[in-house]
């Protein structure tokens, strides 16, 4: 059988960039394996086409900065139960049986790695430990403290053998530098909300998001929908709210899991807000899940979420402007639902022209009319999601 | 209406960078944000300034390069900028999305995100 030394060697022998990612939770005592390791290693130095990173709970928030740093090869470092010996050190492909990981952080890595691999195209291997203890505050149990001793030396040691030897030019103490980037804010979102796409996929789940302002009836049609279609699918809902849980205890009351995600200051739903609601659901005893988004007709429009489905939901009481006031919002959604249509005489508000509208702007839109209060049109709503 | 979250996304970006580097401050950060965006400047210029404080561009400058939106029409081909509605009920400028040439729905091609394009550092 190889060594490490040897498997890590050969595994890098293609290598001219590398990234080393420190995975886990240091405040759950061995979890935070990975993240000792990258910590060593930045004591011990490592050449400069090698990058360190301590992304903790939360890689997939450091894609942009790995794919800026070209890596030909990106090394995870995390724990993960594998049943050997506390502190035994196993390389891993991601292709292989992984064993279970047992880190807070709820994208699994190997569709990160899966993901990576297409799409800055580097290699990926993980480097994993087996823990001890992952108690809250345990700190690293005695023999993984020497499994971290043991993968930063073995790294460095294969790192001086294999990528090595490259001169560095260092920047005088003092001196102005220009540091050019290409990061993308909308991008950013856009690859999180495909590596949750990716992980309903996994599951069997579909995703529908609901969209709309302030009071247009998107919790009233989440209520309706829910009650016509539990039978049929395992429903889970996902409330997005700046501080409330009114919405989510609405839902609740129809017996469907829900999770709040409360934004705070933000003024929308983004992906890795739902990257996290997911993870406390059960994915596997779900079908079917509903995203509201906090109320509003602007921001969400740039933050997909990784749904299969978009509802936009506008109300005649919001008056005859909602449709044109708001395109990018109608040109990326997939069901336009016109609510409280029972109004829209004493309102004055003319509902075929709100359906032109919206069609004007996007021409592939649904559109459906509802009364949600009373669930009219409802029907029409899940018809048009193919639900 | 999400310049919070943009500010809060071109400070985290450039701490991330400035800490890769090991450098003992940022002096300028230098963005690009889109005509079509859906961005007011001046906020997140405003946001910028108060997510600096205590931080590595405490004394950093916000540098702000606006991009023209472009768009393509796939039923005339039209391809070029596009008539913004700059109403003051609202405070950033809403486009029409519609072709000036035939009035169709048109596609986006350049002008609707925000970049962090540079950052000038201390060693």
């Amino acid at each position: 059988m190889m060594t490490l030394i040897e498997e890590l060697s050969e595994w890098l022998s293609d290598a001219e960039r590398l990234t080393i990612v420190g995975v886990g939770n240091v405040m759950r005592g061995d979890d935070g394996f990975g993240v000792e390791v990258v910590r060593r290693l930045k004591e011990l130095g490592v050449p400069p086409n090698v990058q360190l990173i301590e992304a903790g709970q939360v890689p997939e928030s450091f894609l942009g900065v790995m794919r800026r740093f070209k890596p030909t090869h990106i090394l995870f470092v995390d724990a993960a139960i594998q049943g050997l010996d506390p502190g035994e050190l196993r390389l891993l492909d991601p292709r292989d049986e992984l064993g279970m990981s047992i880190s807070t952080h709820k994208i699994p890595l190997r569709l990160l790695c899966e993901y990576v691999e297409q799409t800055i195209g580097s290699k990926t291997a993980i480097l994993a430990a087996q823990p001890k203890q992952v108690g809250l505050g345990e700190g690293l149990s005695e023999p993984v403290r020497r499994g971290v001793e043991e993968a930063a030396g073995v790294i460095h040691k294969a790192l001086k053998e294999k990528l090595g030897g490259m001169s560095v030019v260092e920047a005088e103490e003092g001196e102005m530098l220009d540091v050019e980037l290409e990061e993308s804010f909308l991008k950013r979102n856009m690859e999180l909300a495909e590596m949750n796409r990716r992980m309903l996929r996994e599951h069997g789940v579909k995703a529908v998001d609901i969209l709309g302002s302030i009071g247009s009836g998107k919790t009233s049609l989440v209520a309706c929908m829910v009650e016509l279609l539990k039978d049929r699918y395992r429903i889970g809902y996902i409330a997005g709210d700046l501080t409330t849980t009114i919405d989510a205890d609405r839902i609740a009351r129809h017996g469907v899991p829900v999770v709040q995600v409360n934004t705070g200051k933000e003024c929308h739903l983004d992906a890795s807000l739902v990257a996290k609601a997911l993870a406390k659901m059960n994915l596997d005893e779900l079908d079917l899940i509903f995203i509201e988004n906090v109320g509003n007709l602007i921001c969400p429009a740039e933050f997909p979420l990784g749904s299969d489905r978009r509802i936009v939901v506008v109300s005649v009481t919001e008056g005859p402007y909602m449709v044109v006031k708001h395109p990018y919002i109608f040109m990326e959604a997939d069901v336009a639902v016109i609510n409280k249509v029972d109004l829209a005489e004493a309102m004055g508000v003319d509902v075929d022209a709100l359906e032109r509208d919206a069609l004007r702007i996007n021409p592939k839109i649904k559109v459906v009319r509802t009364n949600c209060r009373k669930c009219e049109g409802v029907e029409g709503v899940i018809e048009a999601l193919g639900l | 209406m999400h310049e919070f979250s943009a500010a809060q996304w071109i400070v985290d970006t450039a701490l991330r960078e400035a800490s890769r580097l090991g450098v003992r401050e940022v002096r300028e950060v230098h963005v690009v944000i889109g005509e079509l965006s859906l961005l007011n400047v001046e906020q997140v210029r405003f946001w910028f300034d108060v997510l600096k404080e205590g931080s590595m561009l405490q004394s950093s400058k916000l540098v702000v390069e606006r991009r023209e939106g472009r768009v393509r029409c796939p039923y005339c081909g039209y391809e070029g900028p596009i008539e913004v509605v700059d109403d003051p009920a609202y405070h950033i400028a809403f486009p029409t999305l519609t072709c000036p040439s035939c009035g169709m729905p048109v596609k986006i091609v350049e002008g609707r995100d925000c970049l962090v394009k540079q950052i000038v550092v201390v060693k």
